[in-house]
């Protein structure tokens, strides 16, 4: 009997050390990598929104804290202009991993805004790529009617036809798909919120199964038919166009790689000059960053991306790469709007 | 079958039980056997034959010598294990090698994949041989002992290399799961995952990404890169040793140490007393001493040396990288011997002398390892010549700081309070704190492990 007893101690002792353990690292987590609620907005401007007036901390990839705003979008809480420019993209517009102060939206914004209202506003989303992008576009365009601009940024242009097509099946915008469905949420999924944002170290855990995932994943070549590919690339920009009768700009930034002389490369993407041909056939503008990376390496020795605590050259914009794009905006939209 | 995998662990606990509940020592043997035969299977089954070939021979060649007394037996079993390593690991390099020194364009190359772990298990046969050849141990009639001795599972493929006359013994005794030691197992696997897969992966990182393009770096980022380096290799495999001898540890086994603070030995020979300890100790008893080690006169002596801090660097690998590597620390052996021999031979026991010895010692081994880190000697001239950019890329770690800088801080603590060895913990896991403090250490792991592509440095070897 003693020796159950004993065993059994032995057991509970380990599982309270266990669960103090575990709360004593997710306290860590809160200043190192905290992620808010997240919510699916199938119909809504972006492919998904954050709990609104929540704290990011990013420390996985540089480090920032940042504030989202009540539609649950990375940008400061302000009033927005009566015109403005909308501006989308992924992960690096949302620029989680420099301060907020630093990200090329609100360096575009700082330059343009000549009273304390917003005149960029920033609706990107993490994991929002190309496709998404084409399908949030009429929404994002209702959600922002008087948008005197829209930029939407991309890395890589090299997508499926069949991702491609799908994209043009464009979301039908749903105002109540957005931050405000939070609110409404029912109790279930709202406790399921509030979890994942308590506990942010169950995110870095998920985050690190999926990063080993990755590693043992093969990943296939991408190949397409030019021609196919020219046809419907050519077919989603008139679209675009066709939803929007003013500006709209592609930012595209291509990796840079360090090569062994000391040089660096840029490595576009395979599609990437049918897709610019389709923009300019419909009016649409472009902007590489690419030659400017380039540029700015040889004069100052410094990269567009990278990090501190990562690897230069890799992941995702750093100041430095924000700074260069919003320098790229700004000349445009002086030439375009202002 | 990583030691840090679901896969691992599952079959850690089976055999576990299997060896707790064997009913004999003759039936734990045999667990043991069977356990190591998975293990290696499981990795790569292909070269299990090889293994069982160099078993074979080891056994029924003692054997033999032990009923005839014939040397060439031995002999002969040791040239054909080092035979089985030339051919799988240095043809290649040797033909390529030689055929470009003589022109000839149109020469042979097998090819082969190196066997899993070849560079350990032959030189725990080697152990065996010599030792049964000095008389240290008995020839072993029971193959199973033999057999689980030479492929024991935790330091088959990264080491420590365990000699014969201190492993055999623990195979005549019933093993059982003792708590004690599965507590300090646990600590030990602990200190050892840290070292890997927190420390030496995070470092190796950013250590790679300088090595592959050093032109494109500053001299500050280049020469931050070879400190990274000489920690990353620390961790990364002192890391696999303190994992290996905290598995053996749980089943009972004590497989010595592998790695004493070797970044506050104040020489070369120091060095050598502190890093890969089973590798350096395989040398000395069995190339080392029977080459006259330093009973022959002062320049036989420093040929011993230098000639079995080559062979160390060659065991290393098929590369020249390895060959000049081993060179070095020859050199600088055997000018240590010769500045201890002539000029100072009293133990430096001030602060300011052992400290710039330690420095000097640091350095020469930091800048060796660029040597040992090039795929090429070309790769680490370029490395070399980098250190002088005044341009380039500035890239400092954080990572990097903060462990090199509480690595640098253990070892400054082993060298100031624990008499120049490295501080290990062994804690009693009943008491609730002890617990707390584990578990803690376990969650901290999976906040800060580094989840890329990282296998072990010396697995390679």
């Amino acid at each position: 009997m003693n020796l159950v007893m004993k065993i059994i101690r032995q057991i509970c002792g380990w599982v309270i050390c266990i669960i103090i353990g575990f709360l004593f690292i997710n306290a860590i987590c809160f200043a190192y990598d905290r992620q808010p609620g997240w919510l699916d907005t199938p119909n809504g401007a972006s492919l998904a929104v954050r709990e609104p007036y929540s704290l990011v901390v990013h420390g996985l990839e540089g480090y920032s804290i940042m504030k989202t705003d009540k539609n649950g979008y990375a940008n400061p809480d302000k009033e927005l202009s009566d015109s403005y420019v909308l501006m989308m993209g992924a992960s690096h517009t949302v620029g989680r991993q420099v301060f907020p102060n630093q990200k090329y939206s609100a360096l575009v914004n700082d330059h343009f805004a000549d009273d304390d209202r917003l005149y960029v506003y920033n609706i990107s989303c993490d994991g929002s790529f190309l496709p998404d992008q084409i399908k949030h576009f009429k929404a994002a365009t209702e959600a922002f009617p008087n948008a005197d601009a829209i930029t939407i940024e991309i890395y890589s242009t090299d997508y499926s036809i069949d991702e491609i097509k799908n994209a043009m099946e464009q979301a039908n915008y749903d105002e109540n798909d957005s931050a405000i469905a939070f609110s409404k949420m029912p109790l279930l999924k709202k406790t399921k919120v509030y979890i994942k944002k308590s506990l942010p170290i169950l995110s870095i855990i998920k985050k690190n199964m999926e990063t080993l995932k990755k590693n043992s994943a093969v990943v296939a070549e991408y190949q397409v038919d030019e021609n196919e590919y020219s046809e419907v690339i050519n077919s989603a920009m008139k679209l675009l166009r066709s939803e929007y009768d003013k500006p709209i700009v592609f930012i595209y930034h291509p990796y840079t790689i360090i090569e062994k002389n000391g040089d660096i490369s840029i490595k576009r993407c395979e599609t990437w000059e049918i897709f610019k041909k389709a923009c300019e056939n419909n009016d649409i503008d472009v902007i590489d960053c690419g030659n400017d990376f380039l540029e700015y390496y040889s004069e100052n020795k410094r990269l567009p991306y990278g990090f501190f605590n990562t690897t230069l050259g890799t992941g995702h914009l750093n100041r430095l790469g924000h700074r260069i794009i919003a320098d790229e905006i700004i000349d445009y939209l002086e030439g375009v709007i202002k | 079958m990583i030691f840090y995998s679901v896969s691992f662990l599952l079959f850690f606990c089976f055999f576990s039980l299997l060896v707790h509940f064997s009913p004999s020592v003759k039936a734990q043997n045999i667990v043991f056997l069977v356990a190591n035969i998975v293990f290696y299977a499981y990795w790569d089954y292909r070269f299990l034959l090889l293994l069982f070939g160099v078993i074979c021979i080891c056994y029924f060649s003692t054997l033999w010598y032990s009923k005839t007394q014939k040397q060439w037996l031995i002999s002969l079993s040791v040239i054909i294990c080092l035979a089985i390593l030339w051919v799988f690991k240095y043809f290649d390099f040797f033909a390529t090698s030689f055929s470009r020194a003589f022109g000839i364009s149109d020469h042979v190359t097998l090819g082969l994949i190196l066997p899993l772990g070849i560079s350990f298990y032959l030189f725990q046969a080697m152990s065996y041989l010599f030792d049964v050849r000095y008389g240290k141990v008995q020839a072993e009639s029971d193959f199973i002992k033999v057999a689980a001795y030479i492929s024991f599972f935790p330091q088959i493929t990264s080491g420590p290399i365990v000699k014969s006359k201190d492993f055999l013994p623990q195979l005549d005794i019933l093993h059982r799961i003792k708590k004690e030691n599965v507590y300090e197992g646990i600590q030990l696997f602990l200190i050892g995952l840290t070292k890997k897969v927190v420390f030496a992966d995070r470092i190796g990182v950013a250590v790679d990404a300088v090595y592959n393009a050093p032109a494109a770096y500053n001299g500050i980022s280049i020469l931050f890169a070879i400190i990274g380096y000489s920690f990353q290799i620390y961790c990364d495999f002192s890391g696999y040793s303190n994992m290996a001898i905290g598995i053996a540890k749980m089943w009972d086994f004590n497989l010595g140490e592998n790695f004493n603070a070797p970044y506050i030995a104040q020489n070369p020979s120091d060095f050598w007393r502190r890093w890969h300890i089973s590798l350096s100790t395989w040398f000395r008893d069995y190339v080392y001493i029977p080459f006259g080690g330093s009973r022959k006169g002062k320049v036989r002596t420093l040929f011993n040396l230098f000639i079995t801090m080559v062979l160390s660097g060659i065991w290393h690998g098929a590369n020249s990288t390895f060959l000049v590597w081993g060179i070095l620390h020859g050199l600088a052996s055997a000018v240590h011997k010769i500045y201890k021999d002539l000029v100072y031979d009293k133990r430096i026991n001030h602060v300011l002398p052992k400290s710039i010895s330690i420095l000097i010692t640091f350095i020469f081994v930091s800048l060796a390892w660029v040597i040992f880190r090039a795929s090429s000697i070309q790769e680490a001239i370029s490395v070399f010549s980098s250190i002088l950019n005044t341009s380039g890329l500035m890239y400092i770690n954080v990572y990097v700081v903060i462990y090199v800088l509480l690595m640098g801080f253990l070892h400054f603590y082993s060298a100031k309070y624990n008499n120049g060895n490295v501080i290990t913990i062994n804690l009693d896991l009943d008491q609730f704190k002890n617990k707390l403090f584990i578990c803690v250490w376990v969650w901290a792991i999976v906040l800060f492990m580094y989840c890329g592509n990282s296998a072990f440095i010396y697995a390679q070897f």
